[in-house]
């Protein structure tokens, strides 16, 4: 109706007319090919123009930048040497081994060294700690009693040298790749050299991309009958891993032709091939994805890279073909044959000589562990480090900044603590098969004055990433609350360890008619006990008679003032134990204890170095006296007595020294524990299973032997005598009596030492006894 | 006549006992004391000891010279790991504390130090004099009286 067209209501002899010329007109005139084709190319143009401008930002943001995310390099202690040290010849071997150095005769070259009984030669390499960097050195170890004797340079004593740290991990950013920066100049030539003519012979001739090269490969693939050799130059091999995906497609293939032409216009062929040698992909380790000849060459061969011979040259250089396919250590008749070849390639280009490439042939292909303490990583541990970091550093920086991280890690002692938990873990399983495949451990040693962490052990299999339990499991720690009850004890100035506590049932009003009525393990009372024998024998009943009656506020607030971080709720359980804390709050308790009342954080650092190994940070001990070194002292002579003839005098058969210790075990045999300490370590052991479920295990039979074992390759130093204390005998009624009475004799601090003794089988009333000093006057 | 001769005895027998613990310091309190500057540590190196220490207390010395605190520490805190109830190295790092215008981990460097000094001897004398120093930095004026009472 309304709506048609308004064309139709025109005159029909106007319009149509004049739009019939124009028509006309626009046929008759040819089609403007060249002004389109013009304006194609010139639009053409523009886009390639503003395409390759994109292209080319890319290319000199990427490469005039920093070029990789560095992640943190995280190294344990160096080992210090010095006369006097305590050091077996078996522990100064082990670590020449993990810091991946070779054994061989008087030592020429820095990485090698030479052993002779307890005489070392060792030719140390350059390394930059954190305070400095140090030089090459050959230094001659001589070992006499299990002491270092004497530290010889060039025939002149040294007083003071240490080993460079292994290292024990990274923190890595979500990629994983690892790579160690090196420079031009730090390649051998020989690798280089080998590089090029593999790869890519006409490297120093072409401009990023070869014709040559993809002519040659073509004739080659069509003679094979398949592609057997690719035509990219190693700037496109570099274009392709530095900036895009491993996608294949036209499209990819010509950004990268572009990209590798636009890299050559930016820059010299030796910035390109330095990258390049530091980007290739060589394998992967773990999580750990290996980058660059640098470290492929201590990942495989353990050795820095200017260390390799010719055979192991060839073979990381056989390995860009195919980092997985070529792995000499999955795929060693591979990796040889490729070997071979590219050994072939290196005569016939004169980089060696043909005496030496078949020298090299003749050469099996021989390549260290992978699981070697030198390139395996620490789990537990750098999960512990990561935390403490990342209270000064950002997470981000971590990651990507080059950071050299030096901790307190003694893998001499962490590599104890794991075969220590291996092998008991296996031995218990044999003995109770109910239990096979279920039992778990977690551990932690760490000196006792200075608080550094020296081993952490997250669960029985060491290297892997999952559940530190050592840092994250909460469970119950039984019988080692004890301690803490006894402490509020004798610092109340009311008790001493030779106290009278009764031993009988015992009933604890829980409020609303409830009543808490715990049991000995044994389920028999004991009757009137000394306070010592409560925590030798760690009796439940008589410690929870003392915790009430010293005070279950003081008790939970001793937990706090010795180092935990938490607040206990105010239930009578806490003083048996029902308090679910982590080993490592475990140490850190216990920490406080061993320092002679010092409160110190556990500490897992050394300092932290940039890049260019400046000092960012540096961590020396700290802490604050919260208990007198006195009274620390005292209870320690208690936990001294737990293993002379309490819970833990399994020890005593094997170390007849004395070391402080308390065995924990938890309700229903869920959680066994152990905490020991001698003069120089302190350790936490741990048994349990992760679903909770009980176990036919105690403290003494599950955790302790583990600290044992670890503690006896490390060597035990008895605690020091406590000073400042005086003896008096106590009677079985926890009354000072005169020594020739019955009784036992028991600690007392000077200051407490009381003025009136009883008589024997009397109470209090007795004669003041007459002094040496009425005597004389 | 006879508890005079006894007791004369017993006095010569505790000066005895006395000479030999001063010396028993001097030998076990692993690095004797650096010499005094108008009542204070004149530098870190001083005094004899261990060689491995010594050869930190230079590398501290010369750091403190050039104030760089960071690594004096770092070197002292080598030289407690070596000797760990040395306290002696305990003096040298509660004295860089302070000087590093660290009074709290000076006190705290201070109280370690007297646990391990021998009751009576030299450097406990010195450790309760930094104590006090510490101390009274920190305003804690009656604290400090206290150990420099101790200190004399």
């Amino acid at each position: 109706m309304s709506k048609k067209p308004t064309q139709k209501r025109k005159p029909a002899n106007k319009k149509p007319k004049a739009k019939k010329s124009t028509i006309q007109t626009k046929i008759n005139k040819p089609f403007p090919w060249k002004k389109w084709f013009f304006r194609a190319v010139v639009v053409g143009v523009l886009i390639f123009s503003v395409w390759m401008v994109w292209l080319d930002a890319q290319v000199r943001e990427r490469f005039d930048g920093k070029k990789w995310t560095l992640p943190a390099k995280v190294y344990a202690r160096p080992l210090q040497l010095y006369p006097g040290k305590l050091m077996t010849p078996a522990q100064l071997n082990a670590e020449l081994v993990w810091g991946d150095y070779r054994q061989g005769g008087y030592p020429t070259t820095p990485g090698y060294y030479f052993r002779e009984g307890d005489r070392f030669v060792i030719y140390r390499r350059g390394f930059a700690f954190w305070d400095g960097a140090e030089p090459t050195r050959r230094l001659e170890v001589l070992i006499k009693n299990n002491r270092i004797e004497r530290i010889l340079e060039q025939n002149e004593e040294v007083a003071l040298a240490r080993l460079e740290p292994l290292y024990i991990g990274g923190i890595f950013p979500s990629h994983n790749e690892d790579r160690e920066l090196l420079r031009l100049e730090d390649f051998p030539p020989e690798l280089v050299a080998a590089l090029v003519r593999t790869e890519d012979q006409y490297f120093f001739e072409h401009k990023g991309i070869s014709l040559r090269g993809i002519g040659r490969a073509m004739v080659v693939n069509l003679k094979a009958g398949g592609v057997v050799q690719g035509g990219s130059t190693l700037t496109q091999q570099l274009v392709k891993n530095f900036f895009l995906t491993s996608q294949r497609s036209y499209t990819r293939k010509i950004q990268e032709a572009f990209m590798s032409i636009l890299l050559e216009l930016h820059y010299s062929k030796e910035e390109i091939l330095e990258t390049y040698l530091n980007e290739v992909y060589l394998g992967q380790a773990g999580r750990r994805a290996i980058h660059g000849f640098g470290l492929a060459s201590r990942f495989y061969f353990a050795k820095p890279i200017q260390e390799l011979d010719t055979a192991e040259i060839a073979t990381l250089v056989g390995m860009v073909k195919g980092a997985s396919y070529y792995n000499p250590r999955r795929n060693p008749k591979r990796a040889k044959s490729r070997r071979d070849i590219v050994l072939g390639i290196m005569a016939e280009h004169n980089i060696i000589s043909e005496s030496e490439r078949l020298k090299a042939q003749s050469q099996s292909i021989n390549t260290v562990s992978a699981q070697r303490a030198g390139q395996r990583e620490y789990p537990a541990f750098l999960e512990l480090v990561r935390q403490q970091l990342q209270e000064d550093y950002r997470l981000v920086d971590l990651q990507n900044e080059g950071l050299r991280v030096f901790t307190t890690l003694d893998p001499w002692l962490q590599h104890s603590v794991e075969n220590a938990a291996s092998e008991h873990l296996q031995k218990l399983e044999t003995r109770f098969p109910q239990a096979q495949g279920k039992l778990q451990t977690a551990a932690v040693v760490t000196s006792t004055d200075g608080a550094e962490v020296r081993a952490l052990l997250g669960g029985r299999e060491p290297e892997y990433f999952g559940f530190n339990r050592a840092l994250n499991a909460q469970r119950s720690i039984g019988s080692l609350a004890k301690p803490f009850v006894y402490l509020t004890a004798l610092e109340s100035g009311q008790w001493h360890w030779g106290s009278v506590l009764s031993d009988d049932p015992v009933s604890v009003s829980l409020g609303g008619g409830k009543q808490w009525q715990p049991q000995n393990y044994d389920k028999v009372s004991h009757g009137n006990v000394s306070m010592l024998t409560g925590l030798t024998q760690s009796y439940n009943q008589a410690t929870v008679r003392l915790g009430m009656n010293v005070g279950l506020a003081k008790v939970a607030n001793n937990f706090n003032r010795l180092g935990l971080k938490t607040d206990l709720p105010r239930y009578p359980s806490i003083l048996l134990g029902a308090v679910p804390l982590s080993p490592f709050n475990v140490a850190e308790m216990y920490q406080t204890i061993a320092s002679n009342g010092f409160v110190m954080p556990l500490r897992s650092m050394e300092a932290v170095n940039d890049a260019r190994g400046n000092l960012l940070s540096s961590y020396g001990m700290e802490g604050r006296q919260e208990v007198s070194p006195q009274t620390m002292q005292w209870l320690r002579w208690g936990l001294e007595q737990v293993t002379e003839n309490g819970t833990a005098r399994a020890l005593k058969g094997h170390i007849p020294l004395p070391i402080a210790a308390k065995t924990g075990t938890s309700n229903d045999q869920r959680d066994a524990w152990f905490m020991g300490f001698d003069n120089r370590h302190l350790g936490i052991v741990w048994v349990g299973r992760d679903d909770n479920e009980p176990m036919p295990l105690f403290g003494s039979t599950a955790a302790l032997p583990i600290w044992l074992e670890s503690f006896k390759s490390l060597g035990v130093e008895p605690l020091a005598p406590a000073t400042g204390f005086g003896w008096v005998k106590v009677n079985d009624q926890g009354e000072f009596v005169e020594e020739r009475c019955a009784g036992m004799l028991y600690p007392l601090p000077k200051n407490q030492m009381p003025t009136e003794l009883n008589g024997c089988g009397k109470s209090h009333k007795q004669e003041k006894r007459k002094s040496w000093l009425d005597w004389l006057f | 006549m006879v508890r005079l001769v006894v007791l004369t005895l017993l006095l010569i027998l505790t000066g005895c006992t006395q000479k030999h613990m001063i010396d028993a310091v001097d030998d076990t309190a692993q690095a004797p004391l650096p010499t005094m500057d108008n009542g204070r540590l004149a530098a870190l190196d001083e005094g004899e000891s261990h060689p491995a220490l010594i050869s930190l207390y230079q590398k501290a010395e010369q750091a403190r010279q050039a104030q760089q605190w960071q690594l004096v520490f770092t070197y002292l805190d080598q030289a407690r790991q070596i000797q760990p109830r040395s306290a002696t190295v305990l003096y040298r790092l509660a004295w860089a504390s302070l000087q590093a215008n660290n009074p709290a981990q000076a006190e705290q460097f201070a109280q370690r130090g007297l646990i391990y000094a021998e009751s009576g001897s030299a450097v406990e004398k010195r450790l309760y004099a930094l104590l006090a120093q510490s101390l009274n930095r920190q305003g804690r004026v009656m604290e400090a009286y206290s150990a420099d009472q101790k200190a004399h």
